[in-house]
């Protein structure tokens, strides 16, 4: 007993450490090597600008750029169409901070303003202390808005999830641990930049004029990155060298990375089924006991055809032309042959299949699951507990909420309207609506 | 502060020899790629119109890729779809310029480039990711069969 208790819970640590190391780990990786990326390259001399300013303008780069980088993977596409506005419009207005940052490089004046200002924001007492944090920050933040690497399967995992308005904890976690990848070679240039300037004496008594030399060279950079003359030179990298890219997310195509991105994508389609296969079926609200599932001649006269060809026969109707595939309308389906509750209209969505779908069952219990092999693919059958009627498949390709898809015939069941909840005797149901 | 350069070092080394053997595979490569191509067309249709689309999508899966030149992944896609046309058989993927689309990348909330947004009939997002070639368009796709 103990010995098995123990190498389940050996199985169950190795499968949670995968999810939870391999993948953060590896987009650690990633990150690092991503600055090599010629997606990247073209913001790279931004990064080189931070060798110059205040003491710990590098770590206000670094902060500013790990959190905006991390924050924009996250919800830019939320913010794209919560606000309408597109992605390439908000990195205009990162470029415009750019230029700015690169005007006040240049002018002397403007730069004694500007970093006065920025301490203040941040302290009223500090406001002699010229440390460039805060425009570090500030920095840091617009290149996290510019910089879209070419990524590899574990980041695009984590974007699909973005653009699909699925962020969870592991997404966060991996977004985290590739910005802080990113950020180490990121210090490293700065830091390599400041030591450089300082080894050499010709270097260090003409600080006003490299700033401004690297003034000049955020705003070149902000202009090519206004016309797209970025894009352009990617491009010609890309064809010149038609591997580069390519290589360097290579790290990332290994057997480890895509079982545990396979896991990560399973579990809450499995974490779901786990919860609604322990549920009970639910007994009808009257005094009977169960629902009952009337005579076979019976059935064949109170159902049409279609129904008794869907529901006893496993048939499966046409799509489109059914009758719930796009009821739209607040209430339940139940279970045509015996009036169990299968499915509520607010787990219902348009899967453009042409027949109605639900991301879950309204009661796990009065659902079963068979494996069904027909028509070339394996699919899981769904019918109904008591009258084990044939209502339609399960599919597991769903974008949604449980990951799911019920795939339902129309034939197999019966609507009632919300406001009828009461007197069919589905009363308890009326706080879904 | 040496570590730091010690590590830079270390990173630009360490790619060089991925840089340099993905050239040299690049080229011992070339000649059977381009006859592969020439032998089959890619299968990508251009975007026309979302109308156009939205047509096609009445039919069977239809799968906008937002792509962009720049974009090396993109590319390699492009490849692997036009290799393994005959799985995709049936299916509609249709090329979008990324940097020329806003309206659409506003409308599905598309942020980066390689991303994948299978509409339906009425122009409707039904499945959205980003990354992976021809194998990650038939795990993603909303099938049509029930």
């Amino acid at each position: 007993m103990v010995e098995e208790a123990k190498r389940s819970l050996k199985t169950w640590l190795r499968r949670k450490c995968r999810i939870m190391l391999v993948l953060p780990f590896f987009a650690f990786l990633s990150g690092i090597v991503t600055i090599l990326s010629p997606c990247i390259l073209p913001v790279l001399p931004l990064v080189l600008s931070g060798s110059v300013g205040g003491k710990r303008k590098p770590v206000g780069v670094v902060l500013g750029f790990v959190l905006s980088f991390s924050l924009f993977t996250l919800i830019l596409s939320t913010l794209v169409q919560a606000l309408q506005i597109s992605a390439q419009t908000m990195r205009m207005a990162a470029i415009l901070i750019i230029i700015l940052f690169g005007f006040v490089l240049l002018i002397p004046k403007l730069q004694e303003k500007f970093e006065l200002a920025a301490s203040r924001l941040v302290s009223q007492k500090q406001n002699k202390q010229r440390n460039g944090l805060t425009g570090g920050i500030l920095l840091g933040a617009s290149l996290g808005l510019l910089w879209t690497p070419c990524v590899g399967p574990i980041m695009a995992s984590v974007i699909s999830l973005a653009i699909s308005q699925q962020v969870d904890g592991g997404s966060a976690v991996i977004v985290l641990s590739y910005s802080l990848g990113t950020s180490i070679p990121m210090f490293g240039i700065m830091l390599g930049g400041r030591n450089l300037i300082k080894r050499f004496p010709g270097l260090s008594k003409n600080t006003g004029r490299i700033q401004r030399v690297f003034g000049i060279l955020m705003i070149i950079v902000g202009l090519s990155l206004y016309f797209g003359l970025d894009r352009k030179f990617q491009t010609l990298i890309l064809k010149t060298f038609p591997s580069y890219g390519s290589s360097i997310t290579a790290i990332e195509e290994n057997k480890f990375i895509e079982r545990a991105l396979q896991q990560r994508s399973g579990n809450r389609q499995e974490q779901f089924l786990e919860s609604i296969e322990d549920a009970d079926p639910i007994p009808p609200p009257g005094i009977e006991g169960v629902y009952n599932k009337p005579e076979e001649s019976i059935l064949k006269e109170s159902l049409s055809s279609l129904q008794y060809n869907v529901t006893q026969n496993d048939g499966t109707e046409a799509s489109f032309r059914n009758e719930y595939w796009d009821n739209h309308a607040e209430g339940i389906y139940v279970d045509i042959v015996s009036g169990e509750a299968l499915f509520s209209s607010t787990d219902k969505f348009e899967s453009g299949t042409g027949w109605p779908s639900f991301t879950r069952p309204l009661e796990g219990g009065n659902i079963k699951m068979d494996k069904d092999m027909g028509f070339g693919m394996i699919r899981n059958e769904v019918s109904s507990f008591y009258a084990d009627s044939h209502l339609g498949h399960m599919f597991d390709d769903d974008p949604g909420p449980t990951g799911l898809r019920y795939c339902i015939n129309s034939a197999a069941l019966r609507f009632i309207p919300a406001r009828e909840l009461e007197t069919e005797g589905y009363g308890k149901y009326l706080d879904l609506f | 502060m040496k570590l730091f350069t010690i590590l830079i070092a270390l990173v630009i080394f360490s790619s060089f020899p991925v840089f340099g053997s993905g050239q040299q595979d690049d080229s011992s490569m070339d000649k059977p790629m381009m006859e592969d191509k020439s032998e089959m067309a890619s299968p990508l249709l251009d975007f026309i119109n979302m109308e156009k689309s939205m047509i096609l999508a009445e039919s069977s899966p239809t799968v906008l890729f937002f792509y962009a030149n720049w974009c090396p992944s993109c590319q390699a896609v492009e490849k692997d779809i036009t290799m393994n046309a005959s799985d995709l058989e049936g299916i509609n993927l249709i090329k979008v310029d990324y940097d020329d689309s806003k309206e659409l990348q506003k409308k599905y909330g598309v942020t980066s480039q390689h991303t994948f947004i299978q509409i339906d009939p009425a122009g409707e997002a039904l499945a959205k990711w980003n990354g992976g070639g021809s194998k990650e368009i038939l795990e993603n796709l909303v099938k049509k069969e029930m």
